[in-house]
């Protein structure tokens, strides 16, 4: 029987991503705090969570200018809402951002939607830029076979709703446990952890029909 | 294995990219410190009344966004514009004043029940604007006293017949010519025996009929046919005031 319950068969990949570990949450509410008046407070948190937010949208996206332009979207948002944001206990900061960029996502595929071939085609000046740090790869042909097995991942994960498609890559990619995305995606525990196994059968049966699993 | 594990597997194990830092961290942050320093520079312009409060501190009212100076002066134009060309054709409807103004006026005027008076109509011309003073007064209430006293000539005449005035711009209001033959004179001198005036009124109100016209000096100087036209009941009137006028 399937155990939905822990976070048992991933390993969570922040502790070799760029993101950052969640600081510990009455620090972060201090540091919030401080940022709704304090710039530097502010530049602290964005450089803390910069990169990890970048990625994931490059992620979504898979093309760097776009990634670019919703982070800054994602941190302008941030900026504007910081004052109504109020930090409550066990909530991180992070997932309060992961949740901005989800939906600048989410709008950009909505009004994007005739056009994503064309973004998952990195050029080459873009796969420059590209790295994968989990496992460390360095040639820039072994990039370019990476790219090409995830951006066929990419694809299969995009036939599926836009819901199961957020939760796994969130789950598989930023590698965050259910309780965080359960916080991202504002749904209880139990209502993401069985999101993610049907996503997981979904994605099985796309997968078969592409002969990706074989 | 189960499909759902194979997958989990294969998500586990796909490598994720990533991308190297580029020059947009450092140009995003700049503009963020940026805004950030400009909304703590209005907050310091509006201190709060509430400084305790730390979430109140920090929000920005929409209207502030608004209120910005170029906002204000752009709004001051756009109001002075708007007067201005309300006052113009505000002004402009002034000198257009309907026929039936001017004859309300003149009956008053006159005391003489259903005086019907000519008076230089709806005329857009900018030439009409010269002569600010002789338009306010026609189109204030005028005294019988002050037609004749502003008369060159007064004439009794009979209404002989009709015809359509061709309109002086584009859109003007239907106007006739109407024809009359002098039957005497009483104020001034006068070589014609048939005299043309141009009204906005109905033709058949002035066809065989007879009329005190007042024909002024503009009228005689040939810069307009518009005339004040009186019953002839108030023939008498006018008599008497000429002769109060020669005492």
């Amino acid at each position: 029987m399937n155990d939905l319950t822990g976070d048992r068969a991933v390993p969570l990949r922040h502790a070799v991503d760029s993101a950052p570990p969640a600081s510990p949450l009455d620090v972060e509410t201090e540091l919030v705090l401080r940022a709704k008046n304090d710039p530097a407070a502010f530049g602290e948190l964005y450089e803390a969570h910069y990169q990890s937010i970048l990625n994931y949208l490059y992620r979504r996206t898979l093309s760097a200018t776009v990634a670019e332009d919703l982070t800054s979207n994602t941190f302008f948002k941030a900026l504007r809402g910081l004052s109504g944001y109020h930090p409550r206990p066990l909530i991180r900061f992070r997932s309060w951002l992961y949740q901005i960029a989800t939906n600048e996502a989410r709008m950009h595929w909505r009004n994007h939607r005739g056009r994503c071939e064309t973004l998952l085609q990195s050029d080459e000046m873009e796969l420059s830029r590209i790295t994968f740090v989990w496992p460390q790869t360095d040639s820039p042909e072994m990039v370019r076979e990476k790219q090409k097995h995830y951006v066929m991942v990419h694809q299969a994960l995009n036939q599926l709703p836009e819901l199961y498609r957020t939760a796994l890559t969130l789950r598989y990619f930023e590698g965050l446990g259910h309780e965080e995305i359960a916080e991202i995606l504002c749904k209880r525990l139990g209502a993401v952890k069985s999101l993610v196994h049907r996503g997981l059968a979904r994605l099985a049966k796309i997968m078969t029909g592409l002969g990706a699993t074989e | 294995m189960r499909p759902t594990d194979k997958i989990e597997k294969l998500l586990s194990e796909t490598a994720v990219p990533g991308l190297k830092d580029g020059l947009h961290r450092v140009a995003l942050k700049r503009e963020l410190m940026a805004q950030m320093q400009s909304k703590e520079r209005l907050l310091v312009e509006e201190p709060l009344q509430n400084d305790g409060d730390l979430a109140l501190a920090t929000r920005t009212n929409p209207w502030r966004r608004i209120m910005q100076p170029q906002w204000i002066a752009v709004a001051a134009v756009v109001a002075v514009v708007a007067v201005s060309v309300v006052v113009r054709l505000t002004s402009n409807r002034a000198v257009v004043a309907p026929p039936e103004l001017a004859h309300v006026a003149s009956s008053d005027s006159s005391g003489a029940a259903g005086a019907v008076v000519v008076q230089p109509p709806s005329t857009r011309n900018l030439s009409a604007t010269k002569e600010p003073a002789t338009r306010s007064l026609s189109l204030q209430r005028r005294t019988l006293e002050q037609s004749v006293a502003g008369a060159e000539v007064i004439v009794v005449a009979t209404a002989l017949d009709s015809a359509p005035a061709p309109p002086k711009r584009p859109g003007d209001g239907p106007e006739v010519l109407i024809r009359f033959r002098v039957a005497r004179v009483l104020k001034g001198k006068l070589a014609e025996e048939v005299i043309t005036t141009r009204t906005p009124t109905s033709a058949d109100d002035f066809i065989g009929k007879e009329w005190v016209i007042m024909l002024s000096p503009e009228y005689m100087a040939g810069k307009h046919q518009f005339a004040d036209c009186n019953w002839i009941k108030a023939e008498p009137e006018v008599k008497a005031i000429l002769a109060k006028v020669k005492k």
